[in-house]
């Protein structure tokens, strides 16, 4: 493997050093191990390949590649939902996806799922922000992940919080259930 | 200092340094307003905190292990060796292994075996997902994350067996090993296991009475590339009577499957020779594919599903049902062997079963043995757990009891 010329002990400790912190932030956002899994192996895949150490410091760079392919993953499964929806159920010998795990911890995940429409509804950059910031990033480091100045971290989280918190209790994940719903049928795809 | 939100925000988040942290605690002595406001600022960003810790892993099945996640990764980028070209042959051993071994099939399970291997080539280029990002088109990766079979007739499984004989003798779309598969190594115990193979390998608790272990051993996976070319591959289809195929526009390319290690444990009642009651357990990091970029997985499921002889029509409606990106379709030939889904532990499965006319049809010179297979996918690790003469529930036990 060319890559990015690493020496495999050196690759292994980053890999154990980030991995933890970037399955974490990928499993609040699409909130499947199997996804997280996966999407993480991705974001070290990238940074195996491309990653330029002399541009860009190791760690928002991971978490700014985790949060790219996480809302994207996000959003592809809106799509797929539609497309599924609209294709029907068809009687056939292929098996159907995995039923949602009926036990239990239901209600937990109707919370879960309520938190993260929320995060849908604001604007990608408010909740890459309070994803970032609650993952445990400075505001360098959030900084250098959005690309936005460092002195500016502050304010963009406050407003990120205020309006995570506004459409929360207004009860945003919950109604866009409903508004998601009507987005289906209009076959709008979101973002 | 003057009354100042933001501050009040760097001072909630702990971002000031100690001086300013200082000058903020002395204008909050003397500024009731601001005190307010913080005590506001405060309880909102632990209301958000609180939210979003809601959604961390909570339960060990939503944790994940990151030596298993090394593990994964490590298949991908370990060194490539020399390109040695291997024979079909081998190429169908090794996805027939993990399907059907048994050390001594019957004839006829073995030929359904092969048909299902014939395609599993074809296989492995469509059934993984399409990149997930713009920026990574150029690097197709994806994983079987479940199994699901489609019944075939006994005509196109021989259909099938036509084409397997024209790309063994046109030596085309012939698989390039770019890394051989290693020697079993020989382990003791689940734990010897687990170090050998770099994730943590299960073993069955509850196994048919008087079972001893006969095998247990890791080998590693190798890497295989297929180099495709449409245009030959139509022909070739037309060669085999599979007729009315249409591939979806694109060029030629490569495929990479790159299998990491293999643990496999083989269990056996003794009881003179003759058709012995017998369990293996296979458990391997999921296989690697890397599609060529642009490839559409869905238009080449389509082919797939009009290549095991579905009506175009059909193969359009149901191939737009089907999460090509992460299901592993297998063709099961009617009459052979059949199948149902199963869950273990909540996982969704595949059980597979020889249908018992099948196995007691298959010449008289021979007892007579019934094959089964399991088939699921956890946390990245392929399992399958492959029986003979074992009833369904005792098949389903075992894959449960393994811990």
């Amino acid at each position: 493997m060319t890559g990015g010329g690493w020496n495999d002990a050196e690759f292994e400790r980053l890999f154990r050093a980030h991995f933890a912190g970037i399955y974490r932030v990928l499993f609040r956002i699409v909130g499947s191990r199997q996804e997280a899994e996966d999407l993480a192996q991705e974001v070290f895949l990238r940074c195996y390949q491309v990653w330029d150490p002399s541009a860009h410091p190791v760690r928002p760079w991971l978490y700014r590649v985790a949060m790219n392919l996480a809302f994207n993953e996000r959003r592809d499964r809106r799509r797929r939902d539609v497309r599924n929806d609209k294709a029907g159920r068809i009687e056939t010998a292929i098996g159907d996806p995995p039923d949602p795990d009926p036990s239990e911890a239901i209600a937990r995940e109707e919370e879960r799922e309520a938190v993260r429409r929320t995060l849908d509804t604001l604007p990608p950059r408010q909740a890459q922000i309070l994803l970032l910031r609650h993952a445990g990033l400075s505001y360098r480091e959030v900084a250098e992940a959005l690309e936005v100045v460092p002195a500016s971290v502050g304010t963009l989280l406050a407003r990120a919080e205020a309006a995570f918190e506004e459409a929360h209790r207004s009860g945003a994940g919950r109604a866009s259930r409903a508004a998601a719903a009507a987005q289906k049928k209009e076959g709008h795809h979101g973002v | 200092m003057e009354c100042d939100r933001n501050r009040l925000q760097d001072y909630v988040h702990e971002t000031l340094s100690a001086d300013g942290r200082a000058a903020v605690d002395e204008h909050l002595a003397a500024c009731a307003t601001c005190r307010a406001a913080l005590a506001e600022i405060a309880e909102r960003a632990s209301a958000v905190a609180d939210r979003l810790a809601a959604l961390d892993p909570g339960s060990p099945a939503e944790t994940a292990d990151p030596s298993i996640a090394f593990a994964r990764f490590r298949s991908w980028t370990r060194t490539q060796q020399p390109h040695i070209r291997t024979t079909l042959k081998s190429r169908i051993e090794m996805f027939t292994r993990t399907i059907a071994e048994s050390p001594d099939v019957r004839r006829r399970w073995r030929l359904a075996a092969i048909g299902v291997a014939v395609i599993a080539a074809l296989v492995t280029v469509i059934s993984y997902a399409p990149a997930r990002d713009k920026l990574a088109e150029f690097l197709s990766i994806f994983r079987v994350r479940q199994f699901s079979a489609i019944q075939i007739d006994r005509a196109q499984l021989d259909k099938l067996s036509a084409l397997q004989e024209t790309l063994k003798k046109s030596n085309i779309a012939a698989p390039i090993c770019e890394r051989q598969p290693g020697p079993p190594q020989k382990v003791a115990s689940g734990a010897e296991a687990t170090t050998a193979a770099g994730f943590t390998v299960q073993v069955p608790d509850a196994l048919p009475p008087g079972a001893v272990l006969k095998e247990f051993n890791v080998t590693a996976g190798p890497s295989v590339r297929v180099d495709f070319d449409p245009q030959q591959i139509e022909s070739i289809l037309a060669g085999a009577g599979i007729n009315g195929v249409k591939l979806p526009p694109m060029k030629a390319g490569s495929v990479r499957v790159d299998v990491g290690n293999v643990v496999e444990q083989a269990y056996e009642v003794p009881n003179g020779g003759k058709s012995p009651t017998a369990v293996r357990v296979v458990q391997a990091i999921s296989p690697a594919v890397t599609l060529p970029p642009g490839a559409d997985p869905t238009a080449l499921g389509e082919t797939f599903l009009q290549i095991l002889g579905l009506p175009s029509a059909d193969a359009h409606r149901i191939a737009a049902t089907i999460d090509w990106t992460s299901t592993m379709v297998i063709p099961m030939p009617v009459g052979l062997a059949s199948f149902r889904e199963i869950k273990i532990h909540g996982t969704p499965g595949l059980f597979m079963e020889q249908n018992r006319q099948a196995g007691e049809g298959a010449g008289h010179d021979q007892p007579t043995r019934h094959m089964s297979v399991i088939l699921w996918q956890d946390g990245g690790i392929v399992y399958s757990v492959m029986g003979q003469n074992i009833t369904p529930s005792e098949m389903l036990r075992i894959a449960e009891s393994l811990r």
